[in-house]
C-alpha cells in the first residue's frame, strides 16, 4: 500500500517541483527507509517522470537518482537512523542533487527553491513516517 | 553492496547514460513516447488547476462586467426618468392634418387644413411641422380650418433665445423679426429662438426660427434681428395640431 502512497505523492508533487523539491524528500525517504531494489526502481521511474517533464535533460535525473540513492543505501548501514543524521544526510543528498544540476545542465541556483525545500523537509519527512510506519521517528 | 547489486547497478546506469548521450531530438522523440503515458494523471491534474484557474478568471472578469453594467445601467435609468420629465412636458395631443388650400393673394400667410371643430379643433390653437411652428388656426369650421402662419404679416408671438433664455416678441413684418432685444443682450447669428410658453396659444420651446442677420438701429435701446422661420410653409404637405396646451396643465397643478 505504500508503494502506492509513495507513487501517488510523486504525480501529486511533479507539477510543483519547480518551486519546492518535495520528490526529493520523498525519494530521500524511499532510499533511506526501504530495500535496495525498491530504492533501485524508484530511483529510475521518478528520475525519468521529471525527466519527462523537461525533455532537454533528459536521463539526468535518472543519473543522479541512481547514484545518490546507491550512496545512501550504501552508507545507512554505518549510520545511527535519528533526526540528525537524517537531516545531515539529506541535506548533502539535496546539495549534492542540485549541484549536480546546475553543473550538467548550466542553469543557476533557485535558492528561495532550496531554501523551502530545506524548511519543508522536516515535517515531510515525519508525516510520511508517521502514515507509513505509524511513528513519527524510528527509535 | 553484492556483486549483484553491482551488476544491476551498472546495468541500471547505462539507460541514463543513453539517454544523455541522445541528441535532443532523439531526446524529444523518447518523451513523446513516454509522456502521454507516464505523464497521464499530471497532465490531468494541472489540466483541472488550469480549468480552475481560467474559470476562476471569467468568474472575476465577469463580476466586473456586472458592475459596469449595472452603473450603466443606473445612469440609463437617471437619463430615462430625465427623459420622461421631458416627454411629459412636451406630451402634446396632435392632430395630423393635411393642407388643402391656400390664399391665392398670401399664399403663405394662410393655409387651409382638412380638420376642423368635428376633428377637436378650435380657434388659436398652435399649429406646427417636424421643423417648427406653422402658426395658429384663426378659423374652424366643421371639417376644414384656416391657420394663421409665420409668414402672415403682424404675426406675432412670444420668444426667447433657447441658448440665453432673452425674451422678446417675434413679429412678421415684411421679415420676421425678433423684437425689443436690448443692445446689450448677447444674441449671435444662427442663435435658435423658441416659444416662451408665455401666451395661451403657444406651448413653449418650440422652434420659430433661427437669427439670419442682427442691425444696430438709430434706436438707443433696441436692436433689430431678422430670423428665418424653421418651418417651410411654401413646402409642407401636413401639418400638425396641438389640441391641449401642456403649459396650462402644469400651470394648473398644485
Amino acid at each position: 500500500m505504500r508503494f502506492v502512497l509513495y507513487l501517488a505523492l510523486f504525480y501529486l508533487f511533479l507539477p510543483f517541483n519547480r518551486y519546492i523539491d518535495l520528490i526529493a524528500i520523498v525519494i530521500f525517504f524511499i532510499f533511506w527507509h526501504e530495500n535496495n531494489w525498491i530504492g533501485l526502481l524508484y530511483a529510475l521511474f521518478v528520475g525519468f517522470l521529471i525527466d519527462l517533464y523537461n525533455p532537454s535533460r533528459l536521463g539526468l535525473n535518472i543519473l543522479i537518482f541512481l547514484v545518490l540513492g546507491q550512496v545512501i543505501i550504501y552508507v545507512r548501514d554505518f549510520i545511527v537512523q535519528n533526526l540528525p543524521t537524517t537531516i545531515a544526510l539529506f541535506s548533502a543528498f539535496f546539495l549534492s542533487r542540485v549541484i549536480v544540476i546546475s553543473l550538467l545542465s548550466v542553469t543557476n541556483f533557485h535558492i528561495w527553491s532550496i531554501v523551502i525545500t530545506f524548511l519543508a523537509f522536516i515535517p515531510i519527512y515525519l508525516g510520511l513516517h508517521k502514515i507509513v510506519y505509524r511513528q513519527w521517528m524510528k527509535t | 553492496m553484492s556483486k549483484r547489486q553491482l551488476f544491476i547497478f551498472s546495468i541500471s546506469l547505462v539507460l541514463p547514460i543513453t539517454l544523455l548521450a541522445l541528441k535532443p531530438e532523439g531526446k524529444l522523440k523518447v518523451a513523446n513516447i513516454f509522456a502521454p503515458v507516464l505523464l497521464y494523471p499530471v497532465k490531468t491534474i494541472t489540466g483541472y488547476l488550469q480549468f480552475l484557474d481560467i474559470t476562476n478568471q471569467r468568474i472575476e472578469d465577469l463580476e466586473r462586467k456586472i458592475e459596469i453594467l449595472k452603473l450603466k445601467n443606473t445612469k440609463l435609468g437617471e437619463n430615462l426618468q430625465l427623459q420622461r420629465d421631458d416627454l411629459e412636458v412636451t406630451s402634446f395631443q396632435l392632430v395630423k392634418s393635411q393642407i388643402i388650400g391656400r390664399d391665392p393673394s398670401n399664399i403663405n400667410g394662410f393655409l387651409a387644413i382638412n380638420k376642423g371643430s368635428r376633428h377637436g379643433l378650435n380657434v388659436d390653437q398652435a399649429v406646427i411641422c417636424s421643423d417648427g411652428l406653422v402658426g395658429r388656426i384663426k378659423y374652424t369650421g366643421d371639417n376644414e380650418s384656416l391657420v394663421e402662419t409665420v409668414e402672415n404679416n403682424a404675426f406675432s408671438v412670444s420668444a426667447l433665445d433657447a441658448r440665453t433664455n432673452v425674451h422678446g416678441m417675434v413679429k412678421r413684418f415684411k421679415k420676421l423679426q425678433f423684437e425689443y432685444i436690448r443692445i446689450n443682450d448677447e444674441i449671435f447669428i444662427n442663435d435658435t429662438v423658441v416659444t416662451s410658453g408665455m401666451s395661451d396659444i403657444f406651448p413653449s420651446g418650440i422652434v420659430i426660427g433661427y437669427v439670419r442677420d442682427i442691425e444696430m438701429k438709430s434706436d438707443l435701446f433696441f436692436k433689430c434681428i431678422y430670423l428665418e422661420p424653421a418651418a417651410r410653409v411654401n413646402r409642407l404637405y401636413y401639418v400638425y395640431v396641438i389640441t391641449n396646451n401642456p403649459d396650462d396643465r402644469k400651470m394648473n397643478q398644485p
